[in-house]
């Protein structure tokens, strides 16, 4: 096999070991930011929902402080929904670092784990690209939502499409508890892309 | 100095290498007729009054952004201008989305990406007067992100 197939097959590989709806969500192990393990199926029976996090990125900074994303995560964990940060920034990129997601878990007054992937491995098993990019998974284990925390792609809720905002994070939890299946289980994210080191 | 960087702009060969932004406080818009602009490593913005035009006659002042070098616009931002109210200009909005008006420039090499965006924004002029507003979008390169809202002002001239 020549060098060109090598690089196809390796490229294949990688899209297709990105998450899908519908089916099971890969599990992880990640370290938060005082060096503890966290790992996804420590938390089987349970809603999870995975952001892709960058503290730096303005979207993200819009987001926690003006719109869909503030507050969210206290409202859900209260619903007894767990909610995992996960920055997959590299070393040098924007965002990357023990200290500078400690500062913006202060500033977004987040009470939940942010969780570090430097190597990306589990940002592209996901196939997260954006920051924020939102994942919700299933007490059972399964991948129900991935997509934009919302339809306004500003990051202020300040230009929702069609002009009503509409938190998809929230309506697909929401149809969770109500023992429905997500009706918008697919959206397109938005924001800074995710700061992968390759 | 626009056209030059409008011409390197898109320019995604070389690492970026670009000296740490002051854009969280947007320099006041110049006050100068005719055109008004904010120049910075990432981005230029531009807002061109019209021509003079009889009063009360549809004219269109132009919003021109154009990404510095290694950075591109981020298509997915609702980019948009928001003008003050001013007594004798009437706009049909309170906030006029450019997104979609925008004539896009790809980037060299990246077409994919718009490195340039020039758009419309229509309004009537009763009298002369000054028009200002907010000039918000968004511009990116791999290793970061920008989300700018810069305030600029033209003087409209009636004929």
């Amino acid at each position: 096999m020549n060098r060109t197939a090598l690089l196809l097959v390796g490229l294949v590989s990688a899209v297709a070991s990105a998450a899908e709806v519908g089916a099971p969500a890969p599990d992880f192990t990640l370290k938060d930011l005082d060096g503890k393990d966290v790992k996804l199926s420590a938390f089987k029976g349970k809603t999870v929902v995975l952001e892709w996090f960058n503290p730096e990125c303005p979207y993200v900074k819009a987001s926690h402080t003006k719109g869909s994303l503030k507050d969210t995560a206290q409202r859900a964990a209260k619903k007894g929904v767990v909610w995992l940060a996960i920055n997959s920034g590299a070393p040098g990129k924007q965002g990357h670092g023990v200290e500078k997601n400690r500062a913006g878990v202060k500033a977004f007054g987040l009470e939940h784990p942010v969780l570090l992937d430097e190597s990306g491995a589990v940002g592209k098993a996901y196939g997260a690209t954006n920051t924020p990019h939102l994942f919700v998974i299933d007490p059972r284990g399964t991948l129900v939502y991935r997509g934009a925390i919302d339809n306004s792609p500003d990051g202020e809720g300040g230009a929702a499409k069609d002009g009503k905002l509409v938190n998809y994070v929230e309506a697909a939890l929401d149809d969770l508890a109500a023992g429905r299946a997500v009706k918008t289980p697919d959206t397109k994210a938005y924001g800074c892309s995710v700061k992968y080191g390759s | 100095m626009l056209a030059a960087l409008a011409a390197s702009a898109c320019t995604k060969d070389k690492p970026p290498e670009v000296p740490a932004p002051a854009v969280t406080a947007p320099a006041a818009a110049k006050d100068a007729a005719g055109t008004s602009r904010e120049e910075k490593p990432e981005y230029v913005v531009e807002l061109l009054a019209p021509e003079a035009a009889p009063a009360g006659a549809e004219v269109a002042a132009t919003v021109h952004v154009v990404a510095g070098e290694g950075f591109h616009l981020n298509a997915e931002y609702p980019m948009a201008f928001t003008p003050d109210e001013v007594d004798g200009l009437v706009f049909k909005d309170k906030k006029i989305p450019l997104a979609d008006a925008a004539r896009k420039t790809p980037c060299k090499g990246e077409p994919k990406d718009a490195c340039e965006a020039r758009a419309k924004v229509p309004f009537t002029a009763d009298k002369a007067a000054k028009l200002s507003g907010l000039v918000a979008f968004s511009i990116c390169q791999p290793e970061k992100c920008l989300i700018e809202k810069v305030k600029l002002a033209v003087d409209v001239p009636v004929k």
